[in-house]
């Protein structure tokens, strides 16, 4: 494997990309643990893939006040929409297109707090984020305001700590010199394929019948 | 309780792990589940099934038919809902038509709140729908128009706006768990959980509710009205578990959830059936659903008879059949689901009062018709009495022997003076073949006029001689 990778760090793959793909199981692997043994549901499991790895891009900081200032904006949005009778998908287009333009008042913010990490931010990672806004504008019109904004939650807390594993030196390095390991949690992502059991969360909704026994 | 007692337990209950991998996967084909997700498709298996359901008014499946459709064809009152919808969104129940058009002429009618619909506003509505606004993957859908269920009486102070339903859970043909959703304010007239409705836990074998939720936390009342919610009798309890298992039969699918309205003529009705059943149900119970999956689980039940029995026995309360055991007579409630049998022994389902004040049983004239006895009716007219009498009046027609000539008719037995707060009736008498809970028997009944009263019967003193009545039941 070493020599592999050799050959494609040679020619000019960055090391961030090889670390990302190898990481990419176990993120995916953390988020299954935490829906099934958890019982975090947040957004399926590309949606905090997706927005762990932009996190990661743009630093955490800056990358949780983007999904929180997005989520804001297109709260309000929907609001003063929700007078307009129009069409589901022009509907999410108005929304999404403003919070995108919203992003310019978040760089000039930028700018006068001197961030240059995120003033010089990737604009993809920023829309990827962005791109949550149709979820969660989703969740609100099929499951109510409330679970939206659990969900959202969710979704912040699980790519917060995925973050916090993607940024973990050691666990890059084991990976890199090690991607057997890949393995082992693909053993465990199918252990929790058949994982039957009661999830942590589950234990607290049905805790009255557990206490009534 | 130690934490090793709570995992030991806990493996009773049904999360949503095991819900999916252990009775959806394998129980619930993906053919059968796409059935009873197009609501449109179900209804006609229902109704070739002889299923009793609510009617299908009108289907729009494109903007050319929905750009056509004449709105003149709706009737005063129905429920717009989405083929694909789930978790009741995008469903507008119309309770009424409004006096007048809008400034444009269009018709308007009255959801709930009071909020008017033109019918430019049900277009729009429509296309979200087509859209797949309300669908489960955002894909086009179809809409449809069904009649509404009309509220029955005795769920009338419960629910507002809204229809009560009650779900039930049927695995391999057995109903195992049951409970009632009512519609409150807050779900703004749905009977989903998740949206604000109560569930409230019913008792299989008698159907009376024991506990109740909302948002998962357990309420005692209706937080606006604060009327109690356990011990509640479900009217047709029996006949509601017997269309839960035949439409759990025409779904195809071994684990279920069937949702059944009661409606004020047509008795219990199907709504819809759901592959993926809520775990809610086990906190409304305060019953751990996948002991009682595992129970039945592998068992070969033939009959419908026979699955009933099993849901009563296995999940059911014990109390009633040990005092059955020792007097050897039935307990029976106050509003009691029974059959009568008509003159040529045609079966009738009714709710009848039960009332140990009254000393004679009496039905409703409409009733005896139905059963066969408009000729008795047709007699008495002969005689021109008056609905109402004073007691010189009753004394005179004693005197002069009128009942003699009433009798003359072969299935009159008597007749009766009945006093009432307005004055004094005469009416006939007449035999009646009817069946209280297991037994059957013949009993004496009064033909009155009772339209303007909640139920067509009264089951008197000479008819409850060999039960036992509980007024909780």
């Amino acid at each position: 494997m070493d020599i592999f990778f050799d050959y494609l760090i040679r020619n000019d793959v960055p090391r961030e990309t090889i670390d990302i793909l190898l990481m990419f199981p176990i993120m995916a692997g953390f988020i299954v643990a935490a829906r099934q043994i958890i019982g975090i549901k947040s957004f399926g499991i590309y949606t905090p893939l997706i927005i762990t790895f932009a996190l990661t891009e743009i630093g955490f900081k800056y990358g949780v006040s983007i999904f929180i200032v997005s989520l804001l904006v297109a709260s309000i949005v929907r609001f003063l929409l929700r007078k307009i009778r129009i069409l589901y998908l022009p509907k999410i287009a108005l929304i999404l297109s403003i919070t995108a333009l919203s992003m310019f008042f978040s760089l000039v913010l930028g700018i006068f707090s001197d961030s240059t990490m995120f003033v010089q931010a990737s604009i993809y990672q920023i829309l990827i984020i962005i791109t949550l806004v149709e979820k969660f504008i989703n969740a609100q019109m099929e499951k109510g305001y409330r679970t939206a904004v659990i969900l959202s939650l969710e979704t912040l807390i699980l790519a917060s700590l995925g973050n916090l594993i993607m940024t973990t030196t050691r666990l890059r390095d084991l990976v890199f010199y090690n991607p057997w390991v890949i393995l082992i949690v693909f053993a465990g992502i199918i252990f929790l394929g058949r994982y039957e059991g009661l999830r942590l969360s589950e234990y607290i909704r049905f805790r009255k019948i557990i206490s009534n026994q | 309780m130690n934490w090793l007692e709570v995992f030991v337990f806990s493996q009773k209950i049904l999360g949503m792990n095991a819900r999916n991998l252990s009775y959806i996967k394998p129980y619930n084909y993906r053919k059968w589940v796409k059935l009873v997700d197009n609501k449109i498709k179900f209804k006609k298996v229902l109704q070739q099934n002889n299923i009793p359901t609510p009617k299908l008014l009108a289907s729009i499946l494109s903007y050319e038919k929905l750009n056509n459709f004449d709105y003149n064809k709706l009737p005063k009152s129905f429920v717009l809902k989405p083929t694909s919808g789930f978790g009741g969104e995008g469903i507008v129940v119309i309770f009424g038509e409004h006096k007048k058009r809008t400034a444009d002429g269009e018709r308007q009618w009255v959801k709930t709140k009071g909020v008017k619909l033109s019918e430019t506003m049900i277009h729009n509505h429509i296309s979200n729908i087509l859209d797949g606004t309300y669908s489960r993957t955002n894909s086009p859908d179809v809409a449809f128009f069904e009649e509404r269920i009309k509220l029955n009486k005795s769920f009338k102070h419960l629910a507002y706006k809204g229809i009560p339903d009650i779900r039930i859970i049927v695995f391999n043909r057995i109903p195992v768990m049951a409970m009632m959703r009512i519609p409150t304010k807050e779900s703004d007239g749905k009977a989903n959980l998740h949206l604000g409705g109560i569930g409230v836990g019913i008792d299989m074998a008698t159907g009376v509710t024991t506990n109740a939720i909302m948002r998962e936390k357990f309420i005692d009342t209706i937080p606006e009205t604060k009327i109690n919610l356990a011990g509640i009798r479900i009217p047709y309890w029996n006949t509601i578990l017997d269309i839960a298992i035949r439409t759990a039969d025409v779904t195809n699918l071994g684990f279920t959830g069937v949702d059944i309205a009661i409606d004020r003529d047509a008795g219990p009705v199907v709504l819809e059936a759901n592959a993926r059943p809520g775990l809610a149900i086990q906190i409304a119970n305060l019953a751990p659903l996948k002991e009682r999956l595992q129970k039945v689980k592998g068992l070969k039940v033939k009959t419908i008879k026979r699955a009933i029995r099993l849901a009563k026995d296995l999940f059911g309360g014990e109390i009633e059949e040990e005092i059955e055991e020792i007097t050897g007579r039935q307990v029976i409630g106050l509003i009691e689901e029974i059959t009568l049998f008509g003159k040529d022994n045609q079966k009738q389902t009714i709710l009848a009062k039960v009332d140990t004040g009254a000393g004679k049983t009496s039905i409703d004239e409409k009733l005896a018709i139905e059963l066969g006895y408009n000729d008795v009716l047709e007699h008495m007219k002969k005689f021109k009495i008056k609905p109402v009498l004073t007691l010189d009046e009753i004394n005179e027609l004693s005197k002069n022997k009128v009942w003699q000539k009433i009798k003359e008719h072969p299935d009159i037995i008597g007749v009766s003076k009945v006093k009432s707060s307005h004055g004094y009736s005469y009416r006939p008498i007449i035999y009646i073949k009817l069946k209280v809970g297991d037994e059957i028997f013949e009993t004496k009944a009064n033909i009155i006029a009772r339209q303007d009263l909640e139920y067509p019967m009264i089951l008197g003193e000479n008819s409850l001689k060999k039960f036992i009545i509980d007024p909780r039941k």
